[in-house]
């Protein structure tokens, strides 16, 4: 909101640059960002195909994708086990930045994160619940049950700001996410020691991006893609609804309608990337505030920019988890906390406001 | 209702779930049964059952509920914040990285080490303090309540990544074992960590209620107390001492039971009013009845597995939480 007066008084001050140019301006250097972020993303792709517990020459990497041998080992491994795990990884990444970066605009809450709001932890209760009860699951069963479950732990936190008098402050939202993301991991924990399957369930939670094969990305990418898409058409009035619900109004947006798509799509995100890779925190807080901090408040720049930063921090990240151990790996999901819990701390720090 | 008749309804309440919690287990005794083998008429089985499991399990589970009822109450106090609690400020978090480490560096379990458990949780409780304490420090505005609540929150999340990373590590049997400990358990206790935990509470809660008025000043506005004489920062270090002396040993001997010190105290001061020379003793009548009957249904519930107490505790402490934040309005 305050880059949005400060832009405004810029227009006005400075009568010979015309709205235009600085919109002209503004497109530009977000094209420059999205073209130097995918130009970083498939770098960042190829060196985490290459590295592992096994080295990979660049080359090899290169030819089997391109030409794919079969009689090649190396081959074999980047087609069958590399690649459906970096891409894996990178739909994680844009998944949870995204719903990130939704959520925060919706709900104009710097703080928002599937893992703080407790969609992570809904989605955990029910493939817990799935784990045990339903064994013959299919993973695109699963990748609903975990987006129905997103949005029971957020509906659960968002029920807190709407009961209490003073609306969801952004203190009030962290702890409410803390209160019921224990409550839902204590009843995952309670109904995972009964069946005695917790330590399963415990690596679920770590984040981890192992096992993950072609057929779980056929099966997930065409519901990543769809909201990805949803989100992107409604990112104009998404805006709109960061800067204030009356201007949004008197702007002819439909509150409800937005709102419910933009909760819809972020819900699908969060949940089928928990389906993928567990439960990872705070990649929703991270991308979002990088982008913004480069790209101001717009929503049509920030949604896809956030996806393609997003990719490349999980991306990263797994890289790490698979190689400061090797051939052990670390779960991703703490990697990311490593970097995510300074920066939150950084993030509440600027925060004033009381509950 | 006076205090009085409030006071009795609370004990009553307590005898009961204690009474509850003796008969309820693997091998259930009746009432007659119980009656018999606490006089010392029952079999050599159930005398086993009562005297080497249930009892000490019991008291365990009072003096933990007590503990942390009361350092949650002190953290309230020193934070004037209604929301603070020895596990959202993730004290309990640190007591159990280090208690972690030290399940994972011992080799036999011997009773020795049971009473060397709570001096493991101080060692993790107080960094965590010390690191609240930097990070929630504001050069003009000394501590910022609401930093401190973030902070703990980050140190919280911070340290359960950690613990995530090292339950890659263990194998099956010993991560089973320590996750159990960490959902907050109380079924495999004996007498030593009764007489582990017991020290802590005997000397920290005589000495505040000695000093109950010092805690109601600390209540009060920083002009207000310093006005009255109170050097307010000295007594909030200490006072902060103290809860983190109370909650560390009751992580070390039953793992983290999270809001135990943020309901128990709430219910205390609407029961029986703000000052602390009463919330005190009702803090720790109260707490540790609830997580006796936590343990008890955690016992109930299921015939072979248990339910850890913690688990249970934060299935009911949670929604009440929960019903805090949407009335307070501060």
């Amino acid at each position: 909101m305050a880059s949005n007066v400060h832009k405004s008084s810029l227009c006005r001050s400075h009568s010979e640059n015309s709205p235009e140019t600085i919109k002209g301006a503004k497109k530009l250097s977000f094209f420059l960002l999205v073209i130097l972020l995918l130009l970083l993303l498939i770098g960042v792709l190829v060196l985490a195909m290459a590295l592992g517990a096994k080295k990979i020459p660049f080359s090899d990497v290169f030819l089997s994708i391109f030409s794919f041998d079969e009689a090649v080992t190396n081959h074999q491994v980047i087609q069958s086990i590399r690649l459906p795990r970096v891409l894996a990884a990178m739909a994680t990444g844009a998944g949870f930045a995204v719903s990130g970066a939704i959520i925060q605009g919706i709900s104009r809450n710097p703080l928002a994160d599937s893992g703080i709001l407790g969609l992570n932890a809904g989605a955990g209760v029910m493939l817990v619940i799935a784990m045990i009860f339903i064994p013959t699951l299919t993973f695109t069963g699963s990748l609903w049950l975990c987006i129905i479950g997103a949005a029971l732990g957020a509906g659960l936190v968002f029920s807190v700001g709407l009961l209490s008098k003073r609306g969801l402050t952004p203190i009030r939202l962290v702890l409410a996410g803390v209160a019921i993301s224990s409550m839902l991991t204590a009843l995952s924990e309670g109904i995972s020691i009964f069946f005695s399957v917790s330590q399963q369930v415990a690596f679920w939670y770590g984040g981890g991006l192992s096992g993950i094969g072609i057929v779980h990305l056929q099966q997930m990418l065409p519901w990543m893609l769809l909201a990805l898409l949803l989100s992107i058409t409604i990112s104009k009035s998404i805006t709109l609804l960061y800067v204030g619900e009356e201007t949004a109004t008197g702007l002819g947006v439909n509150i409800k309608l937005i709102k419910s798509l933009s909760l819809l799509s972020a819900f699908m995100l969060a949940g089928i990337s928990c389906a993928l890779a567990g439960s990872v925190s705070f990649i929703g807080l991270l991308a979002p505030h990088l982008v913004r901090y480069l790209v101001g408040v717009d929503y049509r720049f920030i949604i896809p920019l956030s996806a393609i930063l997003g990719a490349i921090i999980v991306v990263l990240a797994d890289l790490v988890a698979r190689i400061v151990n090797a051939p052990y790996e670390i779960p991703v999901g703490a990697v990311i906390a490593v970097i995510g819990i300074p920066f939150f701390l950084f993030l509440a720090r600027k925060e004033r406001r009381g509950l | 209702m006076t205090l009085r008749w409030k006071f009795i309804v609370v004990a009553i309440i307590l005898l009961l779930g204690c009474i509850f919690s003796l008969s309820t287990g693997q091998s259930s005794l009746s009432l007659q049964q119980l009656w018999h083998t606490l006089l010392g008429d029952g079999t050599s089985r159930q005398e086993l059952v009562l005297f080497q499991f249930r009892i000490p399990r019991m008291i365990l589970a009072f003096l933990v509920g007590g503990a942390l009822a009361i350092a949650g109450m002190l953290l309230q106090a020193i934070s004037r914040n209604a929301l603070a609690d020895p596990g959202i400020l993730g004290i309990n978090a640190g007591a159990g990285l280090t208690m972690m480490l030290f399940l994972l560096l011992q080799n036999s379990s011997t009773s020795v080490h049971t009473y060397v458990q709570p001096l493991y949780a101080l060692m993790g409780g107080f960094i965590v303090v010390a690191l609240l304490f930097l990070l929630s420090y504001d050069r003009n505005d000394g501590i910022v309540p609401i930093r401190l609540i973030y902070t703990g929150v980050a140190i919280a999340a911070a340290i359960s990544a950690f613990m995530i990373v090292l339950t890659y590590i263990l194998d099956p049997s010993q991560y089973q074992m320590i996750k159990v400990w960490l959902a907050g358990n109380i079924g495999n206790s004996n007498w030593s960590h009764v007489y582990a935990m017991l020290p802590w509470l005997i000397i920290i809660v005589p000495l505040l209620i000695r000093n109950h008025l010092l805690l109601d000043v600390l209540k009060l506005n920083d002009p207000i107390s310093i006005s009255i004489g109170a050097s307010v920062n000295k007594y909030r270090v200490w006072f902060l001492i103290c809860s983190v002396l109370l909650a560390a040993p009751a992580v070390a001997v039953s793992g983290s039971i999270g809001f135990v010190g943020l309901v128990v105290p709430h219910l205390v001061r609407q029961l029986f009013g703000r000052a602390h020379k009463l919330t005190i003793p009702a803090c720790l009548l109260v707490g540790g009845g609830l997580v006796v009957i936590a343990d008890a249904l955690g016992k109930m519930v299921v015939a072979n597995t248990e339910i850890p107490a913690g688990v249970i505790v934060a299935l009911i402490g949670a929604p009440y939480f929960l019903y805090l934040l949407i009335k307070s309005d501060h």
